[in-house]
């Protein structure tokens, strides 16, 4: 007769084993590169995974200078397209992340004395109203950033018992998504071999999206081919979104300047969604706008960037070509910098 | 919703097991199985679940009845509108595009009635039971029939709605009243984890693997190397039986849990000893629904090879709305009076003669399900070395152990025995050994695919 127990154990037991196998950071830091123009193709990994790496980077030299943060809409954001030398800017993005996810990287980077003086956020455009959970923390420290923020909501009056439960069931949604993401036979057999040491980070190509020694990944652009393009339906939790404004505002240090740029969308796209914005677009503009005039962070709405063949091409819908935006996100930082 | 889902192993099934042996009361434990079961049902849509919902009340109304006994109205009453509803869901398309072989730009009016239907999964396997039922009342075989909440639940029983077993009334009535006393039995759910932990992993691990290994060759028909197409067939031959071998065991495992012990619908069907012993190994619940419900009616061994061609011809239909089934169940009917005519001397072959003989003709059989005829036709000009143009690699020594590991477990000795839960091994061996299977099951889960009888 089976244990039954016994084999309910062995079989989370089995999971959590091969999970964290997959979890296995590579042994080599594949930032600490000889050449700044090098790519490097770390292998299959979890956007979890290249978001450790990332801060294992920092926490083992000197805080950065300028810190980027976001997902893969501000993650081709490179140091020389933005003008800054290699080891002193870093770009912390990881692809599919919120701007929740991105407030958290910060953080532990402030937790870990690490925090670069100068911040900018990438936030996705809000005609897309994109409102995730971070995927990048381990599932611990997810656990106990949603724990704090539920304990904060509810000595919160504002806010109502249905919002907390539909963060609750949001939490334990995502952690199923991220474990899909990650649980699978490739990303473990990726995760052994890093385990054994047996795993060569790649030399990277020019054709594939493969990251820099700056954190930046390497967008080769493409065709877009991109049509009209239909609002999406979702809303972003402004309760949660305010939330996090205050948040970085707590943990920064002083003296530290914050920028929060909208990232753009196709020209044409953009064009058509800002003819006639609803008015819970305009609303959360307007309340982001206001928290960051109260707080003293440089907020910019989304620039309109073009592209073409010598400044590069879009990727897609949401993802500029870097050289425009890079200019653009550097312009507003030298223009702020006075009046930080 | 999918066995071989997060959903389904994570949320649906515990979430149900543990409501199941907290609430005790008899109808309660049978509603509960009945709205867990539409639930499950109703996540690939909700019309199809009001189908499922309106043809349950719809027989159960009709046959309950003690005049529904020897009432060949009654029967007709139940029969009708079930049937009607099949023929709608599943093959009124085939029925105007290739029987009346009206085009779409003749009478776009006629296509307008079917372009749209989208097929409830697992609805010729709820239809069978149904009629079954209709049929079992109006014959008295069913003495006394359940409460609404009894028929419903076994109707609707998530673990063998969509691809069966096809259960009678009878084999679970006894199982069905006794409900309120099923407990929670260590040896009873050790033989349910036995069945499922094997069963998922003959899915995920053996019939996704061969899918997912000659998924190109099935793209590229006319295109493949004779080795490749042999490749295939075999593979495919694998693939099919694991995957609804695998499904079947995990069905079973399911009822296990909730008291019900279905009947086994596989019996090493590979091992046969020629096609009338195969149709006695595979799909045992659908031979024996078509051998009582269809063949004896239509005067059994009286007029032999008429009555044999019909329920074939019925048997592949069933399978799938299109000529490519009904040529694939002729081709087995024709087996079987090929057999009959010629027993004597088949008998008289080797066993592993007769054996081999049956499994190449099987396999070869299945290649219509894969293809349509111009497919088939291609195939089969590929399989003689007469194809264009040879783009598909041939198979990869990867392919080909695939294919080794398959022969092995299909052919092992003691596979039931593994499945069943009644080896002679250690009970910590066999702990570690369902685990494993589960562990690595899990692990491949994310790229697993429907089952492939969930088509039918």
């Amino acid at each position: 007769m089976v244990r039954i127990p016994l084999l309910i154990g062995l079989v989370i037991g089995g999971i959590a084993g091969l999970y964290a196998m997959a979890l296995t950071l590579p042994g080599k830091d594949i930032f600490d590169t000889a050449s700044p123009s090098q790519l490097m193709d770390p292998g299959p990994t979890a956007p979890s995974i290249a978001g450790h790496m990332k801060l294992r980077h920092a926490r083992n030299r000197p805080a950065f200078d300028v810190g980027v943060f976001g997902n893969s809409r501000v993650l081709m954001l490179g140091a020389e397209s933005m003008g800054f030398k290699t080891g002193r800017y870093f770009n912390f993005a990881i692809a599919s992340d919120s701007f929740y996810g991105g407030v958290l990287a910060a953080r532990t980077l402030a937790e870990n004395g690490k925090l670069p003086r100068t911040l900018v956020f990438g936030l996705d455009n809000l005609n897309l109203q994109r409102d995730n959970n971070p995927s990048w923390p381990y599932i611990w420290h997810r656990i106990q950033w949603a724990g704090e923020r539920i304990v904060d909501a509810v000595s919160d009056p504002g806010v109502s018992w249905a919002w907390l439960a539909r963060r609750v069931w949001r939490s334990v949604w995502s952690e199923v998504i991220y474990f899909k993401q990650t649980f699978g036979p490739t990303m473990v057999k990726a995760g052994f071999l890093r385990l054994i040491g047996a795993d060569a980070a790649l030399e990277g190509s020019a054709e594939n999206r493969n990251f820099r020694a700056d954190g930046s990944v390497f967008n080769p652009g493409r065709d877009p081919n991109i049509g009209p393009m239909a609002r999406p339906s979702a809303r972003m939790d402004m309760i949660l979104f305010l939330d996090e404004l205050d948040r970085i505002g707590r943990f920064k240090e002083p003296g530290t300047r914050v920028f929060i740029f909208e990232t753009p969308l196709y020209p044409e796209v953009q064009r058509q969604l800002e003819t006639d914005p609803p008015a819970y677009v305009n609303e959360v503009r307007e309340r982001w706008h206001e928290k960051c005039r109260a707080l003293g962070f440089a907020c910019i709405d989304a620039p309109l960037i073009e592209g073409d063949g010598a400044d590069g091409r879009w990727y897609d819908v949401s993802h500029a070509p870097e050289k425009p935006w890079a200019r653009f996100i550097k312009m507003h930082m030298v223009r702020a910098a006075d009046a930080f | 919703m999918l066995f071989n889902s997060y959903l389904f192993l994570f949320a649906f099934l515990p979430v149900v097991a543990a409501a199941f042996f907290v609430v005790r009361h008899r109808t309660c434990r049978l509603w509960l199985i009945i709205c867990a079961s539409f639930l499950f049902y109703g996540m690939s849509g909700v019309q199809h679940a009001t189908v499922l919902g309106l043809e349950v009340v719809w027989v159960y109304l009709i046959a309950r009845s003690p005049r529904a006994v020897g009432d060949p109205i009654r029967l007709t009453l139940s029969l009708v509108p079930i049937f009607l509803a099949l023929f709608y869901y599943k093959y009124i398309g085939f029925f105007i595009a290739d029987v009346l072989m009206i085009k779409e730009t003749d009478t776009a009016e006629a296509f307008s009635l079917f372009s749209d239907v989208v097929l409830p999964a697992g609805i010729s396997f709820f239809t069978f039971q149904l009629a079954a039922f209709a049929i079992d009342r109006y014959r008295g075989d069913v003495d006394e029939p359940p409460s609404f909440s009894g028929f419903a639940a076994y109707i609707s029983f998530f673990p063998q709605l969509i691809a069966g077993p096809i259960v009678r009334y009878n084999e679970i009535r006894d199982a069905l009243a006794d409900i309120g006393s099923c407990s929670w039995d260590r040896e009873r759910l050790s033989r349910a984890v036995g069945y499922i932990s094997f069963g998922l992993a003959l899915k995920v691990l053996l019939a996704d693997t061969l899918s997912d290994a000659s998924a190109h060759y099935v793209a590229q028909p006319g295109e493949l190397a004779p080795l490749s197409a042999l490749y295939l067939v075999f593979s495919y031959s694998f693939q099919i039986y694991f995957d609804f071998y695998g499904y079947s065991l995990i069905a079973i495992g399911l009822g296990l849990i909730f008291g019900f012990r279905f009947p086994d619908n596989f019996m090493r069907p590979y091992e046969s000893l020629n096609i009338r012993d195969f149709w006695r190994r595979w799909h045992i619940t659908l031979s024996y629904w078509i051998r009582d419900y269809l063949y004896r009616p239509l005067g059994g061994n009286q007029s032999y090879m008429r009555n044999i061609l019909i329920v074939f011809a019925v048997c592949g239909l069933w399978h799938g709305a299109g000529w490519t089934f009904i040529v694939w169940g002729l081709y087995h009917g024709v087996l079987v009076i090929m057999y009959h005519a010629c027993r004597r001397l088949w008998d008289r072959m080797p066993v592993l003669l007769q054996q081999g003989l049956t499994f190449t003709l099987v396999s070869f059989g299945w290649v219509l399900f894969i293809f349509d005829f111009d497919g088939t036709l291609q195939f089969a000009r590929a399989l003689l070395g007469g194809a264009d143009e040879v783009t598909a690699p041939l198979p990869t020594l990867e392919m080909w152990l695939y294919l080794g590991i398959s022969a092995a477990v299909c052919f092992f000795p003691r596979l039931e025995k593994i499945a069943e839960n009644v080896s002679g091994a250690s009970p910590w061996l066999k702990t570690a050994g369902y685990a494993s299977l589960l562990v690595l099951a899990i692990l491949f889960l994310d790229r697993s695919q429907g089952f492939i009888y969930f088509r039918f």
